[in-house]
């Protein structure tokens, strides 16, 4: 924990912060793209420094995702997507130090409430899952698959087939339960199975510039004046928080609970919790709605972001996109995410919940009040420019991994492949969630059938497992029956059309 | 709609096509004693599923109203630069080495990104530069 009050941990926060602003800023460059990108440098990192430079990253990013919006009407992330309308209009009739500071003092609230419930109910999680065996872990991963499924929002059929790519990807190499090589192709750098990080890289950084090649941006005009201060960032959206404190409460709890279902996070928490507003004020018109409806977005996105890692430490489950890719990262560091994490490593797990507190409490206002005043020169940053930038990071951040330069190839394939799932209207992040699950539910079910003498009755025979067994069957009900209307976020690139 | 229909059913096909390659790779690994199911068995489920999956998608494409999420127009020429660029791109390592080859490709990518050449060179000095300082300089990349 000293690490994160030392010059380099607090270097790690303030730069993590402000590359999170810039990133979430820019329209295209989402915060799983910024946390993509920041791998290969995290990689040589400490984690106790490595991992307070994420959260402040995605923290911001999120939250940076509504400066597009306000400026430009182009929503930054696909979490600021859900509002981004409503933000624009009010940026238009109030000036956009309000707006930015209504999303920033929502994104503030919203990010501590999650990360104080993140703080109470790991430990409990942890607790429980001390009694875990392999067939409650495998139940486990059939429940994250499954919520992953409905978590889409878009079409189920789609969410399913990203979902198998994913988990046949994680097949590729050694079998981890019986040593059997498979899908190799005779490669020996296959054989070791896809580099998780270099995939992450093509999947969410590459697919980006073929996407902008593709079908390159138009350009728009930039038209708002800079009117208002700080009084107008900070003072009035906190009076109104204050007067519908209730509904920003409500809404930072629908994104813990969103966030907490694995494959949702801050994207799939925004759109559910701005449905709800928009069903909840459904009659009422007037410009105080629109608030409503940017503070019940913008908090529980941030909520969402908090909660996501509550799966990911507890149970080693990835709430959403960026805690995959850090999950991959602790795996290649040899920490294994779950129960012992929190006896091996206690002063990381408290570092983390200390940097939530500081990202939201601090750098978001601080980050908020900055990328309002810098919103104007950021959006004229021309983005032939940065992704040029950004196809350098691929390059050198899949070589930099295993030193090994054939690893483009795989970082180009899996952007190549992300591109046509995303020009088809598949997601990606279940392809990301396949990845990380497939090992989990192959190797547990492996472990358990050959323990039972494959007797596949003994996975129905534990209370716990019958439980977990249940939750599934209850997600896909739910999921069939509301799974569509009520959640229709857009697709990984963030455009709202897609 | 017809071509949207098409397209959507050439994803599907795809996927199938997938799914069968898999399933029949998968069918070939070893058995456990006793003839219970070993390395393979997951793959094949996953081909299967995969086939399912595809059937059902292509049944939906053909029959569904709206299938307008399928956005096949738009310039694929650079798109396949690109890739072939990156094709190409260890083959160039060995020869040139990696910073020399990086400048060349962010120089030819800025091009397709349709930066003018001052703007294409410059960003490619100066990103390399950055990558240089960062990555050898700093986290001692070898590169």
């Amino acid at each position: 924990m000293n690490e994160l009050f030392s010059l380099q941990g607090i270097l790690a926060l303030l730069l993590g912060g402000l590359y999170g602003a810039i990133f979430g800023a820019i329209p295209g460059l989402t915060a799983t793209l910024a946390i993509a990108l920041f791998i290969p440098i995290a990689f040589f990192l400490d984690p106790s420094i490595a991992l307070p430079a994420i959260i402040a990253i995605s923290s911001v990013a999120i939250f940076a995702g509504d400066v597009g919006s306000t400026v430009a009407r182009i929503p930054g992330t696909p979490a600021s997507a859900a509002y981004f309308e409503k933000l624009f209009s009010l940026s238009r009739r109030e000036g956009p130090l309000y707006a930015l500071g209504l999303s920033a003092m929502g994104s503030a609230v919203g990010g501590i409430i999650g990360a104080v419930l993140l703080m109470v109910t790991a430990g409990v999680i942890v607790s429980f899952a001390r009694q875990f065996s392999s067939f409650e872990y495998f139940w486990i991963a059939i429940l994250g698959l499954t919520a992953g499924i409905f978590a889409s929002g878009g079409s189920t059929l789609k969410a399913l087939a990203s979902l198998l790519l994913g988990i046949l990807f994680s097949t590729v190499g050694v079998d981890p339960t019986l040593g059997y090589p498979r899908f190799h192709f005779g490669s020996t750098q296959l054989m070791g199975g896809l580099n998780y990080i270099v995939a992450m890289i093509g999947l969410f950084g590459f697919s980006e510039v073929l996407n902008h090649l593709f079908n390159p941006a138009q350009k728009y005009e930039v038209k708002f004046s800079t009117g208002g201060s700080a009084n107008r960032f900070f003072l009035k959206p906190l009076a109104l928080m204050l007067k519908k404190k209730w509904m920003v409460i409500r809404s930072s709890l629908v994104g813990v609970l969103v966030g907490f279902l694995p494959g949702a996070g801050a994207d799939i928490g925004s759109w559910v919790s701005t449905s709800l507003e928009k069903v909840r004020q459904k009659g009422r018109e007037g410009d105080e709605n629109d608030d409503e409806i940017i503070l019940a977005g913008t908090s529980s996105n941030n909520a969402a972001v908090a909660s996501a890692w509550i799966p990911a430490l507890s149970l080693g489950l990835p709430g959403d996109t960026v805690t995959a890719i850090v999950l991959g990262v602790f795996m290649m560091k040899g920490i294994s995410p779950g129960p012992l994490l929190f006896d091996q490593q206690p002063d990381l797990i408290t570092a983390l919940y200390l940097t939530f507190i500081i990202s939201n409490l601090f750098l978001l206002p601080f980050y908020g009040y900055l990328s309002a005043l810098m919103a104007k020169k950021l959006i004229k940053t021309p983005m032939p420019l940065l992704l040029t930038v950004v196809t350098a990071l691929c390059i050198v951040g899949s070589y930099a991994i295993n030193n090994e330069v054939r690893d483009v190839w795989i970082m180009a394939a899996m952007g190549l492949l992300a591109f046509l799932l995303q020009r088809g209207g598949f997601p990606l992040a279940q392809v990301v969630l396949g990845m990380v699950l497939g090992p989990i539910l192959e190797q547990n079910f492996m472990v358990s059938a050959i323990k039972s003498k494959w007797d596949l009755m003994s996975f129905f025979d534990r209370p716990v497992a019958l439980v977990l067994m249940a939750c599934t069957i209850i997600i896909v009900v739910v999921g069939i029956k509301y799974g569509k209307g009520l959640i229709t976020p857009p697709s990984e690139s963030g455009d709202p059309m897609e | 709609m017809k071509a949207i229909k098409s397209s959507a059913a050439l994803f599907s096909f795809l996927i199938i096509a997938l799914g069968v390659l898999v399933f029949v790779t998968a069918r070939r690994f070893p058995e456990l004693p006793e003839g219970h199911p070993g390395p393979g068995l997951f793959p094949t489920l996953l081909g299967g599923g995969l086939i399912l999956c595809g059937s059902l998608l292509l049944v939906s494409a053909l029959w569904s109203v709206n299938s307008a999420t399928i956005q096949l127009t738009g310039k694929w020429t650079p798109v396949l630069l690109i890739l072939v660029l990156l094709a190409g791109f260890p083959f160039l390592v060995n020869q040139i080495g990696f910073l020399a080859t990086i400048s060349i490709a962010l120089f030819l990518t800025g091009m397709l990104m349709r930066l003018n050449i001052l703007q294409a060179g410059l960003t490619a000095v100066i990103t390399t530069g950055f990558i240089y300082l960062i990555f050898d300089l700093i986290l001692h990349v070898p590169l």
